[in-house]
């Protein structure tokens, strides 16, 4: 029997499993090919709603779904966390259980936050990359009436257009609920310009401007102080705020540091077309937890898996090396307010551009909110 | 036109290309298979519904339903294995004489008066919705 094995439960992860297993169903039935995936969360969680829920906008309980009600059936779900692979032996070593064998590996662990590199951000920022997080915002602004609201980024991180829909999301709600006067808007960004792609930048830094948001360029967060209410930068300038709302730096999961296989940032070297981890090819890797040079975002994961997918069905069934290769291919949508958006698209080769904002892709992006599960369950 | 009506319609257009312009980029060759497989299981299952033998065995079915109603009724209230054969032996009756009556009567039977049969007799909900269930276990459930 052929054995695959999947560590992380999340987008990539679910996705790479639900493709395998439909395609392979009869072999699964058969028990000539066995698919497992490793979570350490018995529930998935719908990353991008956490925007929506800072708005009050979505519920937690729309995001939240069990893992068990994702699988398409052939799958074996093992609730427990990998703690260290053995490559040479074919092996992930689990927390709480007997080690998984395996003939094929996928790493699919996603990004965390790196919250101790910046020190005071854990007290004195808020940020929505977490439910958590994303709820205790919810109540601070449930409770704002103005002042200056301060957005930093820290770099890695997911997501790349969320401060830019997160700042322009939150310019129209404080309008629509009358208390845009008594607020300033700061708008921080690492580097010289108001984004890392530059054609995204070019578009976003009027957009920023006619909407009286102030733009501080070249602001890597250092530091915070939260008796003072004061963020610094390493560049040595402090902007005070009164509500820092932080995309907090990421790093990927230990496992691949522990098993002596990521490389900086617990980022694992991956192949850019085959998606396998540098040097073997038994091992690949998609979604957030690659170096690739790609935005780490659930539409990356999605087209990752379906590169990876089409190429492990080959590899489990007449042991055919690698032949789909993937492209650097990206999509996001921009919430430009809270009844407009636009996307942007692109790759290795073709760089973005961002067409007008309009209310259907915004209706689109609501849409899409609501059926991410088809996607994951590989239904649609 | 109108200035009013023509900046509506571009407004439209507009928003109907952004839309366009947005799915044809998030769209994968996943998804595209899984829509050539549904058009596929839906023109397939097409195909059947429509074709003479199931038109004359719903013709069949329509003409047996005032004498199939009850005894499917009937079926809740047997115990296991009790009166089955007998029970299937009167279903088989009521289908035959209603087929001699489609033979005897032949007319054409359209979508309409399907429909209308539908929500008429629960006895043609039931064997229809069989039929939907078997034809969906057999062209869309299946691995491809
Ligand atoms: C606020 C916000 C908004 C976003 N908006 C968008 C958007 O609009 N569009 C978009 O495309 N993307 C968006 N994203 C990003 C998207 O959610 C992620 O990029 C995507 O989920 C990455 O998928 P992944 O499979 O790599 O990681 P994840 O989905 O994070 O899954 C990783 C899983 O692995 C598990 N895991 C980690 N280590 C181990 C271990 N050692 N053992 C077992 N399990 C382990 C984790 O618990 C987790 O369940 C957003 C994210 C956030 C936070």
């Amino acid at each position: 029997m052929k054995r695959l094995v999947i560590v992380g439960a999340g987008t990539g992860g679910l996705m790479v499993a639900n493709f395998v297993a439909r395609d392979l169903s009869r072999e699964i039935a058969h028990g000539e090919i066995s698919v497992t995936l490793l979570g350490d969360k018995d529930e998935y969680i719908y990353q991008p709603g956490f925007l929506y829920v800072v708005f009050d906008l979505m519920r937690p309980a729309q995001l939240i779904r069990p893992i068990k009600e994702l699988l398409a059936p052939g799958i074996e779900f093992v609730h427990d966390r990998a703690v260290r692979i053995d490559p040479e032996g074919k092996v992930v070593e689990r927390a709480g259980g007997e080690a998984l064998h395996y003939d094929y590996l996928v790493l699919a662990t996603g990004s965390g936050l790196n919250l101790q590199e910046v020190p005071g951000l854990s007290e004195g920022g808020h940020w929505f990359y977490t439910l958590e997080g994303a709820l205790q915002l919810r109540d601070e602004l449930r409770r704002f009436q103005g002042g200056r609201v301060v957005l930093t980024v820290g770099v890695p991180h997911k997501c790349p257009v969320a401060p830019l829909e997160f700042t322009m999301m939150f310019d129209e709600w404080a309008r629509v609920r009358g208390i845009r006067e008594q607020t300033e808007i700061v708008y921080t960004y690492p580097l010289g310009r108001t984004h890392s792609i530059p054609s995204v930048a070019e578009w976003a830094q009027p957009e920023l401007e006619h909407r009286g948001v102030r733009v501080e360029t070249f602001f890597n967060m250092e530091s915070v102080e939260p008796e003072k209410k004061v963020v610094h930068s390493l560049e040595g300038t402090d902007v005070a705020y009164d509500v820092l709302v932080a995309i907090p730096p990421h790093r990927g999961d230990e496992l691949g540091a522990v098993s002596g296989l990521a490389e900086a940032g617990n980022w694992y070297p991956t192949d850019r077309n085959r998606l396998n981890l540098n040097g073997r090819d038994d091992i690949f890797v998609l979604g957030d937890a690659t170096n690739l040079p790609v935005s780490k975002a659930g539409s990356v994961a999605h087209f990752e898996a379906e590169v990876l997918a089409d190429n492990l069905v080959g590899l489990l069934t007449e042991g055919s090396p690698p032949a789909y290769q993937y492209n650097g291919r990206a999509f996001c949508f921009i919430e430009t307010g809270l009844e407009r958006a636009t996307f942007i698209s692109f790759d290795y080769l073709n760089p973005p551009k961002v067409p007008q904002p309009t209310n259907a892709v915004h209706w689109f992006k609501q849409t899409y909110n609501r059926i991410h599960w088809a996607n994951l369950k590989a239904v649609m | 036109m109108a200035l009013e009506e023509q900046n509506l319609v571009d407004a439209f257009r507009e928003e109907g290309s952004s839309l366009a312009s947005a799915a044809l980029a998030s769209v994968t060759p996943r998804m595209i298979n899984r829509l050539g497989g549904v058009a596929e299981s839906t023109i397939a299952a097409l195909d059947l519904l429509t074709s003479p033998d199931i038109v004359s065995l719903l013709a069949t079915l329509q003409k047996a339903a005032p004498t199939l109603t009850p005894l499917l009724e009937e079926v809740s209230e047997l115990g296991p294995g009790e009166g089955m054969r007998g029970l299937a032996k009167r279903i088989s009756n009521a289908v035959t004489a209603g087929a001699d009556e489609v033979r005897a009567h032949p007319g054409p039977i359209t979508v309409g008066a399907m429909l209308k049969m539908l929500r008429q007799d629960p006895a043609m909900a039931i064997a229809l919705r069989f039929m939907l269930g078997f034809v969906r276990s057999m062209w869309v459930e299946s691995p491809k």
